[in-house]
């Protein structure tokens, strides 16, 4: 009797069938090839950066540059780490055209001292004899797969003229924290990673906590702003990125080393005060067909796959269509974005949408006075782009325009950072203590922070609150400098304003506290797979 | 009025999509050609309308897909060109290697998939489709043990990764570890029938002498192939060369082969209509046909193996050998149901004299 094909596989087909499976075959010679389409290159992906004054070395200044967002803490057995095909670099404006004066550039390298093993704690030998698979110190060889680094440093002479230095080759990276097991003493195990180069200069690079806070839910659904009952029935305000680790790239640079006159920086209005920062990642490309045979092809240009600068402006400002485009090109021409991105950024009028005069919508707990100014937002673009020029309301003391000319600054986007504004600057209050202080500024120029974002951001400066604040009612500054602004009330922090929050305002996790680390400011030790 | 129902789905969909995010909607000129039948000139003309306006990486990789479908080749090279200059990742790397594979630079191939592979992300599904391609990329030539090695990587990573297991089945079986291969097939059938995993299980059986197994796999591809066809989906190209290895009504193989080489002149559906030529005895067309697919020079066994069966039976002795030999060197066991068929068909052709050979193609 013949056999009935099973029904079960042929459901299988018709299943397939209805939605469309793409088939990828084996043979060669196959009809459906098509390679992956994810535009997701993780390892190559800036989430964010930091620049601020070190509160525990005042002469220097501390840049944090991250990548690789939302690391899954337990993500063996892989784990993540940076990739020996990128390029990563932190570039510095000092001189306001937009272009970098100095430049950091990261290449990594992995070496697997036991490649006949899976986990990247184990070296050679027989385990429980030579090894015990745990990773106790930087020189361990259990240390399996180890990432090294080399850092060089680029300086502008003129024109395209660059001066190269390596500052230090074969730096440690610290393995990820897989656990109490294979990473016990994980705090000691980083702390040795710190390494000092070239003259004064601290570094690090590996995984951390995720220092960004963010109700990131709620707010891409729509800008649901859970203290404001917008919708009803959601529970209480979380931070979506908690539990998750980052690749940190800190650098902590005697200031002198940044200026443009490489002096050191004496008041906060100096031509050489201001600085203008950026972080971006780079990958190779290569013809599609190579020319010779026998050519070896990874060695290609680069090209920039992703930026930033100021936080949020990828996410918020630029559209999906500029996406791609924005990434590879440089903040010196980025006047180019600058119809789609500024004059009429999308936040402010999805907010009044929302949150604003006309809205009809019940269970809003707060509504604006006055409408959301919209259009035209020339106080955002210059807080983000250009740099905030000495003003009345902000006191002769505080500027954030490269080279003090605001007329001959690029229009760009930069963390712009002063120099000359100390960290205890007064109204900035106490830097970087643990969390749970209800005393720690965050809300930057907008909290009376002078040492806050925008003038560079700290680990603390909630990004998020500052940005619906500043987009529904503008800057302190923005009616003067713009008498023709009209703000949602006028006053970020005058109620009803002030309600204007994702509800997260801290990083559960802290940070690392100042006094008892040389690199004063860096976010926690990264997660582990136990639940924190 | 809008959607051309004779098109291939995948191409459509492909088409569909950048039209759609190009900003395009097609009325007119285009449409009008396509009623009238010239489909590859109403494709043309919507790519050459949408080129133009992609403004994402992406979206030069979903046109250049649709450009290698549809066998055009030098707009795919510019195509990928744009995607990998405007952001070099995993996704333009692969295509990148696909297209040097086809143009038969398998070093090329190779290290362009392994930059594939070092770009993209731990435990993504996307990373370990990369590293079974570069395995397959070293199974076609010879090199088991590094295919074995990005095989089982990828399981690492994604485990019970349907194509990692089936590249290890293939593997097994030109190890003549039947019954692993065995093992594994059946796995990677019961998890995703796809055709070629079913013919390979079926054939698998055969050569273990299962016949009744063998026949309930090669009917359910038959079944598959009515009901791919009765959804309008085309037929693969696995289950063409199926039929022309199995089927007695070659005939209708031959229609639809070239019914297929109208719609996408590729240079697969170009191999298929030499082999269906083959079968039906029609060996000069069939020379025709396979110069055609080869002409990228693709150094893929399965191909060189057509072509030395094809020129052989033309009377092109001396071709016929340089194929036959060229695929087996490249991998000996490239195929458990033809490698033994190349082999032995060699063995004749080096036996003979050269009266003889002529004798033998006018058989």
């Amino acid at each position: 009797m013949q056999k009935l094909i099973p029904i079960a596989t042929l459901t299988l087909v018709l299943a397939a069938l209805l939605i469309k499976l793409p088939t990828r075959t084996i043979v060669d010679a196959a009809s459906h090839r098509e390679a992956p389409l994810i535009s997701q290159d993780p390892l190559a992906d800036n989430t964010d950066v930091y620049a601020f004054v070190s509160p525990d070395r005042p002469d220097t200044v501390t840049i944090l540059a991250n990548y690789i967002p939302f690391e899954e803490p337990s993500g063996g057995p892989g784990y993540f780490r940076f990739d020996p095909h990128v390029l990563y670099e932190i570039k510095i404006d000092n001189t306001g055209d937009g272009e970098e004066d100095v430049a950091y550039q990261f290449r990594f390298k992995n070496t697997i001292a036991n490649p006949d093993t899976f986990l990247i704690h184990r070296g050679p030998g027989v385990l429980g004899v030579d090894s015990d698979a745990q990773i106790s110190s930087l020189n361990d060889p259990d240390y399996n797969l180890k990432q090294t680094y080399s850092v060089v440093r680029k300086v502008r002479k003129s024109g395209t003229t660059f001066e190269s230095t390596v500052l230090g080759t074969n730096l440690i990276s610290p393995p990820p924290h897989i656990g109490t097991g294979a990473t016990p003493n994980y705090a000691d195990l980083a702390l040795a990673a710190i390494n000092t180069i070239g003259d004064g200069i601290k570094v690090f690079a590996g995984q951390r906590d995720e220092a960004f806070y963010i109700d990131l839910g709620a707010i891409f659904d729509r800008f649901e702003l859970r203290t404001l009952g917008v919708p009803s029935g959601l529970g209480a305000p979380r931070d979506a990125t908690q539990g998750y680790n980052v690749h940190t790239i800190a650098l902590q640079i005697p200031k002198r080393q940044l200026t443009n006159n490489g002096e050191d920086v004496n008041i906060s209005t100096a031509p050489n005060a201001v600085i203008g920062i950026y972080a971006s990642a780079s990958r190779r490309k290569f013809t599609v067909l190579r020319g010779g045979r026998g050519a070896p092809e990874t060695a290609g240009p680069w090209v920039q796959v992703s930026r930033m600068g100021n936080p949020l402006v990828n996410e918020l400002f630029v559209p999906l269509k500029n996406r791609d485009r924005w990434n590879a090109t440089d903040p010196a021409a980025e006047s180019q974005f600058r119809d789609t991105e500024i004059v009429t950024p999308e936040v402010p009028a999805g907010l009044d949408v929302l949150y604003g005069t006309n809205t009809a919508g019940s269970g809003i707990l707060v509504r604006a006075l006055k409408p959301f100014p919209t259009a035209n937002r020339t106080d955002l673009e210059l807080v983000l782009f250009k740099g905030i020029p000495v003003n009345p309301i902000t006191g002769p003391n505080y500027t954030t325009v490269i080279g003090s000319d605001i007329s001959k600054v690029a229009y760009a986007d930069l963390l712009r950072l002063n120099m000359g504004i100390s960290p205890d600057a007064a109204g900035s209050g106490s830097s970087l203590l643990l969390n749970n202080d209800s005393g720690v500024r965050r809300l930057g120029l907008l909290g009376g922070d002078m040492a806050g974002f925008p003038n560079g951001r700290r680990l603390t400066d909630d990004a998020v609150d500052i940005f619906l604040r500043a987009a529904a009612a503008g800057t302190p500054f923005s009616s003067l400098l713009f008498p023709d602004f009209v703000g949602a009330n006028g006053d970020p922090n005058q109620a009803p304003n002030n309600a204007l929050s994702d509800g997260v305002d801290q990083n559960a996790e802290g940070y690392l506290v100042v006094k008892n680390h040389p690199v004063g400011g860096v976010q926690s030790k990264p997660h582990e797979f136990v639940a924190p | 009025m809008l959607v051309c129902k004779k098109l291939k789905w995948s191409v459509f969909v492909l088409i569909g999509m950048s039209l759609l995010v190009g900003g395009l909607w097609t009325r007119g000129k285009s449409f009008r050609l396509a009623q009238e039948g010239k489909k590859l000139d109403a494709v043309s003309q919507l790519l050459h309308q949408a080129a133009p306006a992609p403004w994402s990486s992406d979206l030069y990789g979903i046109i250049g897909d649709a450009c290698v479908e549809l066998g055009e080749y030098e707009r795919a090279i510019r195509t990928f060109q744009k995607m990998i200059d405007l952001k070099p990742q995993l996704s333009s790397y692969s295509r990148v290697s696909y297209i040097r594979e086809l143009h038969g630079d398998i070093d090329g191939a190779i290290q362009a998939m392994q930059m594939a592979v070092a770009s993209g992300a731990p435990s993504r599904e996307s990373t370990a489709w990369c590293q079974v391609q570069l395995g397959h990329l070293y199974f076609n030539e010879g090199n088991y043990r590094l295919a074995e090695q990005e095989y089982q990587m990828a399981l690492k990573h994604l485990p019970q990764y349907v194509h990692a297991l089936a590249g290890l089945a293939r593997l097994r079986m030109a190890q003549n570890s039947l019954e692993e291969g065995l093992h594994l097939y059946t796995r990677v059938v019961a998890a995703m029938p796809l055709p070629e995993y079913v013919i390979a299980l079926g054939d698998l059986y055969q050569v273990l002498g299962k016949q009744d197994l063998a026949k309930q796999q090669y009917d359910l591809v038959r079944a598959m192939h009515e009901l791919y066809r009765a959804n309008g989906v085309d037929t693969e190209m696995e289950m063409a060369l199926f039929k022309a290895d199995h089927e007695l009504n070659i005939a209708e193989s031959l229609e639809e082969a070239k019914h297929q080489i109208k719609k996408q002149p590729n240079i697969k559906a170009t191999d298929v209509l030499a082999w269906t030529l083959y079968k039906a005895g029609q060996y000069e067309q069939a020379k025709v046909a396979m110069q055609q697919a080869l002409r990228l020079g693709t150094k893929d066994p399965l191909l060189l193996y057509h072509a030395g069966m094809i020129y052989s039976k033309a009377g092109e002795t001396g071709k016929a050998k340089d194929y036959l030999n060229q695929a087996l060197k490249q991998n000996p066991h490239f195929s458990i149901r033809y490698a033994p068929d190349a082999r032995r068909t060699l063995d004749e052709l080096r036996s003979k004299t050269p009266a003889q050979c002529s004798q033998l193609s006018k058989g």
